[in-house]
């Protein structure tokens, strides 16, 4: 799994890089496998730019090379990340037989310029997780820095 | 002045007298793919010019999010 596992939880600067609990890490590769053979995708929660919550969602597009999130489920997971006093950080899917960079579909559809876009690329034996930010069509990585938790306590969010 | 707003869990001060659709702009976030909550209720696109955001405010800004993997 690519990203360096070290540094401390909650000096980042914010977008440049994310900071992921390796439990949180291994949680998000394991609902990918879980979705397969359709992408899987989901809300990527915390504070700053700490992950401390995933939320995953119904792909409404049901497919192996297109996801969609059910909006009525993203709405209430908003609700939810904001009465757990977190911050939506943006939003994560993946790539069940292609490499973790964003797609041409991926960018054309990528409306919100200030979420990170996490891709879980299942392509491999070896997952690979990658961040990026995306603004009109401009694509710039986001290291990933897996570390402890800071706050065990929000990192698990519920088991489906 | 200013008010303060609760933009997607994230307090945020905005201009006193900013409405919903100038909010979305200052975001560069487009009013077609998205929809915008005030206080828990749908505020029609129509209506985003015409709503001022208030001090204490609790606006959910719901974007789109799709998109896929290259064959």
């Amino acid at each position: 799994m690519s990203g360096d596992r070290s540094g401390a939880p909650g000096s980042y600067p914010y977008r440049g890089t994310l900071g992921v609990p390796p439990e949180l890490l291994d949680r998000l590769v394991a609902l990918c496998r879980d979705g397969l053979p359709n992408e899987a995708c989901g809300l990527v929660a915390g504070r700053g730019s700490e992950v401390l919550a995933l939320y995953p969602l119904t792909n409404l597009a049901q497919s192996a090379e297109r996801y969609g999130l059910d909006p009525l489920e993203q709405l209430d997971a908003y609700y939810e990340i904001v009465e757990a006093d977190l911050e939506p950080i943006g939003v994560y899917h993946s790539h069940p037989a292609t490499p973790a960079r964003p797609s041409a579909a991926d960018i054309a559809e990528a409306y919100d310029p200030e979420a990170a876009y996490v891709i879980v690329s299942l392509a491999e034996r070896e997952p690979t997780v990658r961040a990026f930010s995306i603004r009109e069509g401009g694509v710039s990585e986001l290291t990933l820095v897996i570390h402890p938790a800071a706050d065990a306590a929000t990192n698990e969010r519920k088991d489906g | 002045m200013a008010v303060n707003v609760t933009i997607n869990g994230r307090r945020e001060e905005a201009e006193a007298g900013s409405t919903l659709a100038s909010i979305l702009e200052e975001k560069r976030v487009r009013p077609e793919v998205c929809a915008v909550y005030l206080n828990r209720v749908r505020v029609d696109r129509d209506a985003l010019s015409a709503t001022v955001a208030e001090d204490g405010d609790k606006v959910e800004i719901l974007i789109q999010f799709a998109g896929g993997s290259d064959a």
